[in-house]
Order: structure tokens, then C-alpha cells, then sequence
């Protein structure tokens, strides 16, 4: 009894070490560094400039290993590290290899953590050629024997199990394929090691898989900046093949390098900078460590230097942590770097006085590199303040909007258009106030009974359209859009009420506009005067932009009595009184409503004369 | 749907004159008070003597002109035939429904075969168009105008007649019934289909009222007279004040329910709407005669001189009364 007890309480003691060490192994954590470009720092630029940055990139090596040790020391359990690429072979000649990798080799021999593992980059192979891989892997071998002590492994010629996850290599230094032209005579190496890495993924053991280039569009836009294009040009069946890889359940994350943008947005998984955009599961699964060296970043204030600190769980939860390199000579930003981010902000959004006068600040900055990216931008912004065309852009704010926002102002412009046409087809003549031609002429009253007048004349015809008295549609006499509009300040009030952002006048741009379009109706121009013994003549254009369809003359005697009757129903004790338009009250009301309905005729009828 | 050039007015007084005349004319068709009547008549006819080369004018004064009745007729049917001599399209066809409308107020058996013969070569005409709303409006107002014309010329005025007309009647209501289809049928304006149903009620009313006066049954026949107002009062709900309605129920009142004080009412309501109506002044004479008030009778056929039964009337009183 006593035995038996015993053999249970181990049994659970096992069980419980064996679950614990599982929990465990669930998880690993390493740190990814790429791109130093030991070798090649500063190949396209002058000699000084190469010198120089090759100091920025050894610095960066030297940081990032320092970094590593801290995090170590700090309590940090890093189980190994992985440098995805790049070390910038293709300048080391083959005799060289040895001695180039004694040269490397202290910055390594520096690092606390025993375990690294290499793949190649693009700038490792020379020519990008699949068979310099060979190359490659001899000089990795004289790297190991200055690391003794070290375990180096080159991932892509072994798979690594650590903490139940497996690390796979994928080499995709020549997947660029020269923009698609090798893609064929690299083909049948690319899919052998697609197939390679296919096999390497097994089922139910989750894994990771390291390499240099990404499947994503390049952000390096070439010199003009404006060529976006892929990372990757592989033949559609090895792409395919990959399609299938990064399907798998077990791989939990792609980790690459490659990119020099200092736009650090590049490596959060975040693809607003991409024009083509990945699809999910690329989007999800893939990660972009920052470059440790200055390639591509010389003239920029806040290069993105760094390395990740990544943890990888068995059940894919992936949590990265980058350390950004804050300067190689400062942990604080260059003198007026500052400055220079904002002149390029007010550059960018096409204020080029005050980019040129921040620029002008940041040329006294005591950083060679601020001062030379500030002596360019001012330039430019000198440039442009020089075309003809900036006093007007400068004065006006919204041209300023409409030259940085093309698209959305032709597409406003286009709108406009639109709309001025539509009115001109629409016909419906908005009535103006007349003018008073004769003091204390009642114009207000004269414009809205030309208003109704046109209104009665339209309902005669929309009548006999009921009616089809004629055998045809009668308000094709008079159009059946055509109506005269009174006037409204009703938009002027809307106008008035917009506020002002950015010391911007939304409510006078409001009102231009409306006038604008305003200017492109129909509208009647009108005008009246009452005599002294009681003739009233008015006159009335119907107009459209500067055009004048039509000018009309009509006068009432003040001895003529209306030849219209007051429309039916309506009571005399309703008239308007007019005390000034001599006469009787009421007939003084009639007579102003009998000019305005000829009026009325006169522009309704204007279609329909011989 | 643009205007054609022969539409179009001389000048803006020309059009101006002629949008009030149809105004008035449309005031009376609402109110039909004769005064608007004659505003109407007299701003077209202004119009028209200013401007004689506009057509639509011309066709509007011999509306008009129909609409004022005996007296005006021989002008209406002039103005329409000069409409149709300058020859417009698209007013063609409902100068033709017109000109046929002026020949059958005239209430002439000379004239309702004319009116008969234009109605037909519009339909004729109307069948070649293309259709449409307007169209089969023009041809609804056509058949139901050829339905009355066959109900008064193959039945009414064969009613005292010994010849059995059960043909006829069975003919005249086939239409009546299809008339009633089609306008179910039609896709028209509300404002028209009301006209014509009102014309369709008014025909069929006076179908009843023939079989109300030729029944061989003596016991139906009020009952037949009372379906027959029905009629013409269902007509006149759809299109109140219409003369012909109101005359046919007049002299319904007058015949068939012998109730003459009824009937003077109905017709002193017609002269309101048209004081020189010859027709109303017909049924006033027959009234008068019923009552055995010759002097009145005599003196209301003769303000109806173009009225074929008031003159035959006139003509008998006036020699019943002379000594021999």
C-alpha cells in the first residue's frame, strides 16, 4: 500500500516536470538582426563617404551585439540570434575570405548568446548568381572557426528545433531574379529550394521560417521615385508553391530584412506605404527587421536602424520588439534634425515659404548631414517659390490645396462643370432682384409676382397637357422644366455660418462657388419704374453667364387698366396696398401684377417666337 | 418634345394674348360661367385677327367657339378647317376630332353624317401613328363620339318607328361595353379619363332611356328611366355643368318621369351656362307645350331658328293656331 502510494506520488511528479518543461518549450525568444553590410558599406558612394559609412555599419554591429549582452544580462532569456542576410560579401574577393571573416568575426565573438545562425542576402551572392551560395557557406565556415565556442549554423543548409519550434531557412538571396529577367534561368534552383523548405515544414510541428528578401513590394523607389515594384520575381509555379508554404497552419511567422526606408511604419506590419498590398495571410504572417546599416538612410535625419527582439510561441502568438539605433555617434537626435523633419512636413504639404525659412534654420545645424539634407531642400524650395505661378498659389490657399491634391480638385472641377451644364439644360430662370429704376419702386413685390405669373402661365399649359386638347404634350410649348425661381439669401445664411479652419474662409470659398454657379444660370436681370402719373415700365433680360438671350420692354399706362383679371377667388380686399404706385390701391396692384405676368410671357414665350 | 416652326407665334404679344385667352377658356371649363366664356372669345379672337399665320390660336378660337354653340358654329368649323389646311401635324388629329365636334353640335342629320365621316378618317388617320397616350385618348373620344352618333341615329330617332331595332340595340351596347374596356384598360391622365367616362355614361344613358320608351313591357319602363338618370347624373359628377348631360336629363325628366317642373329647372340651369343655346331653348318650348302654354312655346322655338325640331314644332303650333 505504502509502495503503491509512493510509485503515484512520482508518477505525478514526472507528469507535472514533464507538463511544466512543455510549457517551456512553447515559447522561444531571439533576437534578428540583417542588413550590416559590412563589406559593401557605401558602395555607391565616394570613397569617404563609403569609409565612413562602413563605420556607421560596424558601430551598428557592435551596438546591436552590446544591446543583445544588455537584454541578456537584464534577465532577458534570448535563446539565439539569427542575422537575416547581407553581410555584403559580394565586394570581398574569394582569396579575402578568411581574413575578411577574421575582421568580422570580434564584433560576434563579443555576444553573449552561443547560438547564431546566418542566412544569406542578395549582397552576399555576387550577381545575385544561386551557384556564389557555395561561396557563401566556405566563407561562413571561416567565420565558425574564429567562433569557437559558438554554435553557427547556416539555416538554410539545416533545419534547428528549439523549444519544440522549427527553424527553417529560406534562401531567396537571387529571388529578385533582376526584375524578372533570370526568373527563368533561376527557375528549377528557386524551386528545388521552395521544394526544400516545402519538406521542411511538418505537420503539427509549428515553425518559423528566416530569410532575407520578403514577399512584398520593395519600398525603395529607384532614383526617379517613382518605380514600385516587387520584391520577389519568381516563376508563377515556385510563387505558387510558397502560396502553399505560407498557407500551413505550423508556420507561424516569416522573418526577413532587405529593406533600407527610414519610414519605420516598413516594419510594423503596417502597409500603408505599399500601392499594392499584400494579401492576409502575407500581410499577417510577415515580419521586416529594420537594417542595421546606413545604406540608403545617409542623407535621412531619422534613419530606422535597429534590430527585433522577437518571442514565438508554439500556438503563434508572436510579439516583436524592436530596438532602434538611435544615432551611431548620439543617443539623441542631430542639431536641428528637428527643424529638418518639419521644413520636409511643410514641404510636403506645399508651404515652401515656411519650409524654405525652416530650412533655412537647420542649414546653421552643427550635423554635416542635417545641413546637407537642409541645403537641398532649400534649394527646392527656392525652386518653386520662383514659378510664375506661387504669388497666386501663396495669396490663395485653396489653389495651394488644389495644385497638392490634383486629382481630388479635377475631380471637384469636374463636378462644377457638371453642374453648370445641368443648369443651362435645366432652364429655370432665377428671377434677380429687379433693380429700382424709379425711387421707392416696389421691386421686392414686382419680382415675386413675376414669379406667379410664371406659375399661371405654367399651369395653363400643364392643364391643357391634362386636358390633351391639343394632341400633344402642351408644356413642350413652354418646356417642361421651364419656371422662373425667385431669389434666395437662404445660401448666403449657410455661407455666413461655416467657420474658419486653418485660417481658411470656408464660408467665402462657400460663397464663390455659389456665385460661380450662380453667374452659369439662367437668370432674369430686371428693372422697374413707376412715374409720377402712374406709367410703369419694366424691362427684363434673360441671361446666362455674359450671354443675353433675350431683352424685353413692357409698360402700362397710368390711364390702362389691367386686360387680365385678378385671378379668380382671390378677394379685392386681398391686394397689396401700394401707396406708391398712384391710383387706387387695388388697381394699382392689378396693374403691377398684369406688367409682371407680360413680363413672365415674354421670357416663357421667348422659345416659341417665329 | 420640341415645337415645330408652324407652332411657333408671330411675336410675345401673340403669345401672350393667346396663353390668356386658354386661360379663360380653362376658367369656364371649371366655373362655367359665360362670361369667362366670351373673355376667352374675345382675347382669342384679338389674337387672332393680329396675328392670323398662328395656328394654335385659330384652333383654340374654334374650341371656343364650339363651346358658345349654335350661333358660333359655322366660324368654329371654319377656324378648324383652316387649321387643317395649313396643314400642322401634330395638330391634325385633334382638328379633325374637333371639326366633327362642331358638325355634331349643329344636331343636323347632314351634319352628324359629316361628323360620322370625319371621326372615321381620324381613326383611319390615327391607326398609322405611332402609339401613344395622346393617340389613344383621341381614339377613345372618337369611338364614344361614334357611339352616340350611332345611338342617335340608328335608335333615337327611330323610336316611334314599328320596326324592331333589337340588332341595333345589341350593337349599340357592344360598343357602349367595349368603350368601357378600353377606358379600364387605358393608361390616361385622371382629368381625362373622367371626360370620357362621363361621355361613356351620358351614351349609355341614353341607351336606357330608349329601351325606357320602346320597352313592350309597360311596367319597366320607369324603373328604366330612373337607371337612365343614374346615368346622366353619374356623367355630370365627373364633369359638372356639361350641357349635353344636363339637356339629356332634362328632357328625360320631362318624357319619360314626366316631371316638368324638374326638367324647367335643369334646363333654366343649362341657359345660365350657355343663354343662347337653341337646344335648350327646344326643350323649353316642348315643356311649354306639354303645359298647354302655346304662346310660351311658340316663343321659345323661336329663339332656337336652327333647331330642326323646335322649327317642325314651331311650324305645327304656328298652324294649328292660324285660321283657315
Amino acid at each position: 500500500m505504502y509502495r503503491s502510494c509512493r510509485a503515484s506520488i512520482f508518477i505525478i511528479l514526472i507528469l507535472s516536470a514533464s507538463l511544466a518543461g512543455r510549457a517551456d518549450a512553447q515559447s522561444v525568444t531571439f533576437a534578428q538582426i540583417t542588413d550590416v553590410h559590412f563589406f559593401d558599406a557605401g558602395k555607391a558612394r565616394p570613397l569617404l563617404g563609403a569609409r565612413q559609412e562602413f563605420l556607421e555599419n560596424r558601430t551598428a554591429l557592435d551596438w546591436a551585439v552590446l544591446e543583445i549582452n544588455r537584454l541578456q544580462a537584464n534577465g532577458k532569456t534570448i535563446d539565439f540570434v539569427v542575422f537575416t542576410g547581407d553581410i555584403g560579401l559580394e565586394l570581398v574577393k574569394p582569396q579575402d575570405d578568411e581574413a575578411s571573416a577574421a575582421q568580422l568575426a570580434p564584433s560576434f565573438q563579443a555576444l553573449v548568446v552561443k547560438t547564431i545562425y546566418f542566412l544569406p542576402g542578395n549582397n552576399d551572392l555576387e550577381n545575385e548568381d544561386p551557384a556564389e551560395i557555395v561561396r557563401y557557406q566556405e566563407f561562413l565556415a571561416h567565420l565558425k572557426s574564429h567562433l569557437s565556442g559558438y554554435d553557427v549554423f547556416d539555416l538554410t543548409s539545416t533545419t534547428q528545433t528549439v523549444h519544440g519550434i522549427r527553424l527553417i531557412g529560406l534562401n531567396s538571396a537571387t529571388f529578385k531574379n533582376d526584375r524578372g529577367k533570370t526568373t527563368d534561368a533561376h527557375r528549377a534552383v528557386q524551386l528545388i529550394e521552395m521544394q526544400r523548405v516545402q519538406s521542411q515544414v511538418l505537420e503539427g510541428q509549428p515553425c518559423a521560417i528566416f530569410t532575407h528578401i520578403p514577399d512584398l513590394e520593395d519600398p525603395y523607389r529607384g532614383q526617379t521615385g517613382n518605380d514600385v515594384h516587387p520584391s520577389w520575381n519568381l516563376a508563377p509555379d515556385v510563387a505558387q508553391l510558397w502560396g502553399k508554404i505560407l498557407q500551413r497552419k505550423e508556420v507561424l511567422g516569416v522573418f526577413a530584412g532587405h529593406f533600407h526606408d527610414s519610414n519605420r511604419a516598413i516594419y510594423s506590419q503596417d502597409y500603408s506605404w505599399a500601392q499594392k498590398k499584400p494579401n492576409e495571410i502575407t500581410a499577417q504572417k510577415t515580419w521586416i527587421a529594420p537594417p542595421l546599416a546606413l545604406k540608403n538612410q545617409d542623407k535621412k535625419p531619422m534613419p530606422a536602424r535597429g534590430f527585433f527582439l522577437v518571442t514565438l510561441t508554439e500556438t503563434g502568438t508572436i510579439s516583436v520588439e524592436p530596438h532602434w539605433l538611435a544615432r551611431t555617434d548620439s543617443t539623441t537626435a542631430a542639431d536641428k534634425a528637428d527643424k529638418l523633419i518639419a521644413a520636409d512636413a511643410e514641404a510636403k504639404a506645399g508651404n515652401w515659404a515656411k519650409s524654405a525659412e525652416t530650412y533655412r534654420d537647420a542649414l546653421n545645424s552643427k550635423d554635416g548631414q542635417v545641413r546637407a539634407a537642409a541645403q537641398e531642400g532649400f534649394y527646392k524650395a527656392r525652386a518653386q517659390m520662383r514659378k510664375w505661378y506661387w504669388p497666386l498659389l501663396e495669396t490663395v490657399p485653396p489653389l495651394r490645396w488644389a495644385t497638392r491634391h490634383t486629382t481630388v480638385a479635377c475631380l471637384l472641377l469636374l463636378c462644377l462643370l457638371l453642374l453648370v451644364l445641368y443648369r443651362y439644360l435645366r432652364r429655370r430662370p432665377i428671377i434677380e432682384m429687379p433693380v429700382k429704376a424709379s425711387a421707392d419702386a416696389p421691386v421686392e413685390i414686382f419680382a415675386a409676382e413675376i414669379a406667379v405669373a410664371a406659375n399661371d402661365v405654367r399651369r395653363v399649359y400643364n392643364y391643357e397637357a391634362l386636358q390633351w386638347r391639343m394632341g400633344f404634350d402642351a408644356r413642350g410649348l413652354v418646356g417642361s422644366s421651364s419656371r422662373l425661381i425667385p431669389g434666395t439669401a437662404f445660401f448666403a445664411g449657410i455661407a455666413d455660418s461655416l467657420p474658419d479652419i486653418q485660417g481658411v474662409s470656408l464660408g467665402k470659398i462657400a460663397k464663390l462657388l455659389h456665385t460661380i454657379i450662380h453667374f452659369f444660370c439662367w437668370r432674369v436681370e430686371s428693372g422697374l419704374s413707376i412715374a409720377q402719373n402712374g406709367d410703369i415700365t419694366a424691362y427684363a433680360s434673360l441671361r446666362w453667364g455674359w450671354m443675353t438671350s433675350g431683352t424685353w420692354v413692357e409698360s402700362l399706362a397710368g390711364s390702362e387698366s389691367p386686360d387680365r383679371p385678378r385671378p379668380s377667388g382671390t378677394p379685392e380686399t386681398a391686394q397689396l396696398p401700394l401707396p406708391f404706385v398712384p391710383g387706387p390701391a387695388a388697381n394699382a396692384a392689378d396693374r403691377l401684377r398684369e406688367v409682371a405676368w407680360r413680363v413672365a410671357c415674354d421670357i416663357l414665350g421667348s422659345t416659341l417666337l417665329q | 418634345m420640341p415645337v415645330s416652326q408652324q407652332l411657333k407665334f408671330t411675336n410675345n404679344e401673340s403669345f401672350r394674348l393667346f396663353t390668356a385667352g386658354v386661360e379663360a377658356l380653362q376658367a369656364y371649363e371649371r366655373q362655367a360661367e359665360d362670361q369667362t366664356l366670351r373673355r376667352a372669345a374675345g382675347t382669342l379672337q384679338q389674337c387672332v385677327r393680329k396675328y392670323p399665320n398662328d395656328v394654335l390660336p385659330l384652333f383654340y378660337l374654334g374650341v371656343v367657339k364650339t363651346l358658345q354653340g349654335m350661333g358660333e358654329l359655322d366660324e368654329a368649323l371654319a377656324l378648324f378647317q383652316k387649321v387643317l389646311d395649313k396643314g400642322v401635324k401634330e395638330l391634325r388629329p385633334a382638328a379633325k376630332f374637333h371639326l366633327a365636334w362642331a358638325h355634331l353640335e349643329r344636331y343636323r342629320t347632314e351634319d352628324f353624317v359629316i361628323a360620322e365621316r370625319q371621326l372615321n378618317e381620324m381613326l383611319a388617320e390615327n391607326e398609322k401613328q405611332t402609339p401613344s397616350a395622346e393617340m389613344t385618348q383621341l381614339r377613345l373620344q372618337a369611338e364614344t363620339m361614334l357611339a352616340f352618333l350611332f345611338v342617335r341615329q340608328s335608335l333615337w330617332i327611330h323610336r316611334k318607328g314599328e320596326k324592331s331595332l333589337d340588332s341595333e340595340l345589341a350593337e349599340a351596347e357592344r360598343r357602349i361595353a367595349q368603350i368601357k374596356t378600353s377606358l379600364e384598360k387605358a393608361d390616361l391622365p385622371e382629368a381625362a379619363k373622367a371626360d370620357l367616362l362621363a361621355e361613356y355614361w351620358n351614351v349609355k344613358g341614353l341607351v336606357l332611356w330608349f329601351r325606357a320608351l320602346t320597352s313592350p313591357t309597360q311596367q319597366i319602363r320607369p324603373q328604366l328611366g330612373e337607371e337612365a338618370a343614374k346615368d346622366f347624373q353619374a356623367a355630370l359628377q365627373l364633369k359638372g355643368n356639361w350641357l349635353p348631360a344636363m339637356q339629356n336629363l332634362a328632357r328625360l325628366y320631362m318624357e319619360v318621369q314626366k316631371r316638368d317642373d324638374l326638367a324647367e329647372q335643369m334646363v333654366w340651369k343649362t341657359l345660365e351656362i350657355q343663354p343662347d343655346s337653341q337646344y335648350s331653348y327646344y326643350l323649353l318650348g316642348k315643356i311649354y307645350e306639354t303645359k298647354h302654354d302655346r304662346v310660351k312655346a311658340i316663343e321659345y322655338y323661336q329663339r332656337a331658328p336652327d333647331n330642326e325640331g323646335a322649327q317642325k314644332a314651331l311650324a305645327r303650333l304656328q298652324s294649328e293656331t292660324t285660321p283657315s
